[in-house]
């Protein structure tokens, strides 16, 4: 099986799994590795963000979220955003149409800038403000749980949620991965594991060539292919181990 | 970085979150409500 269509799978069983809260019995208080909102009816796991923002409010330091993270991001940095997330997901749907994207640079640092504001407002306002702006928000919790309860209609907060999510969408359309490059708080802590993980990719120096098909593919817009694997930007997405006519990158999982 | 500052920082993670264990209750919980701000009634 060709690595995309894996990817793919493995996408869409994190959906399925994210969603087995459906049976009310298999909630958990586990909270999951990517960005999928608690708010919607059916989740299993809580949303790392969302939890962090909670126990930011309650005055509690969120012990289980952060060490859950650093074993996630220890043991495999931030390939949930490229093999699990559903809302990464989404964007490579709207990848699929090939339709001419900007090679917008990466700015790696804009994603911190992102977390930092989640934390700070959340701490001045005591309130959950990240959720109330999340686009995953509104298309995995504010759309079904309309979908499953008209009664309650729609507010102001509810069109800042579609108007959020309308705006992501359409910026993915032009830049591939946008909520992931720019803007995911997760992304931000996951991605500053990729330099300690224990899977990363591996360039193998010897076999390169320069010819940077790797980059090319790359939908995080990374600049070097020495940094494929060990940059925050990078998903570990596999695309650059797939079209690299050299073999020169691979999968490796490894304690050195 | 080396193999024992990996290990070193992995058991660290795992310890912070046998540090928190209680706190999964009050995820279960998290999740078992329905968030008002993600699904946008306030």
């Amino acid at each position: 099986m060709k690595l995309s269509t894996k990817r793919k799978v493995t996408q869409f069983l994190a959906l399925v799994i994210s969603n087995l809260g459906f049976f009310r019995i298999l909630k958990t208080g586990f909270v999951c590795p990517f960005l999928y909102c608690h708010g919607c009816p059916f989740a299993a796991f809580g949303c790392p963000i969302g939890v962090i923002q909670n126990f930011i409010v309650y005055g509690r330091f969120p012990f289980f979220a952060v060490g859950s993270l650093g074993v996630y991001g220890m043991f495999f940095g931030r390939v949930f955003c490229g093999w699990a997330c559903p809302f990464g997901a989404l964007h490579d749907l709207l990848a699929m149409g090939g339709r001419r994207k900007i090679r917008a640079r990466p700015y790696w640092y804009v994603k911190y800038v992102s977390l930092f504001l989640v934390i700070a407002l959340t701490w001045y306002f005591l309130d959950t403000v990240f959720c109330k702006f999340c686009p995953s928000g509104s298309l995995f919790a504010a759309i079904p749980f309309r979908i499953l309860y008209p009664g309650f209609g729609a507010g102001l907060f509810f069109y800042i949620h579609i108007l959020t999510l309308i705006l992501t969408i359409a910026l993915a359309l032009v830049i591939s991965r946008f909520w992931c490059r720019y803007i995911c708080p997760l992304g931000a802590i996951a991605g500053t594991f990729n330099k300690l993980s224990l899977l990363t990719i591996q360039l193998d120096k010897q076999k390169c060539k320069k010819c940077v098909v790797c980059l090319e593919e790359c939908p995080m817009g990374i600049s070097e292919p020495e940094s494929i694997g060990s940059s925050t930007d990078c998903i570990l997405c596999g695309k650059c181990v797939e079209k690299c006519p050299e073999k020169a990158l691979k999968f490796t999982f490894k304690a050195k | 970085m080396k193999k024992w500052t990996k290990i070193f920082l992995l058991l660290l993670f795992a310890g912070i979150v046998i540090a928190g264990i209680s706190d999964y209750k009050t995820i279960l919980d998290l999740v078992k409500l329905i968030c008002s701000s993600c699904i946008g009634l306030s």
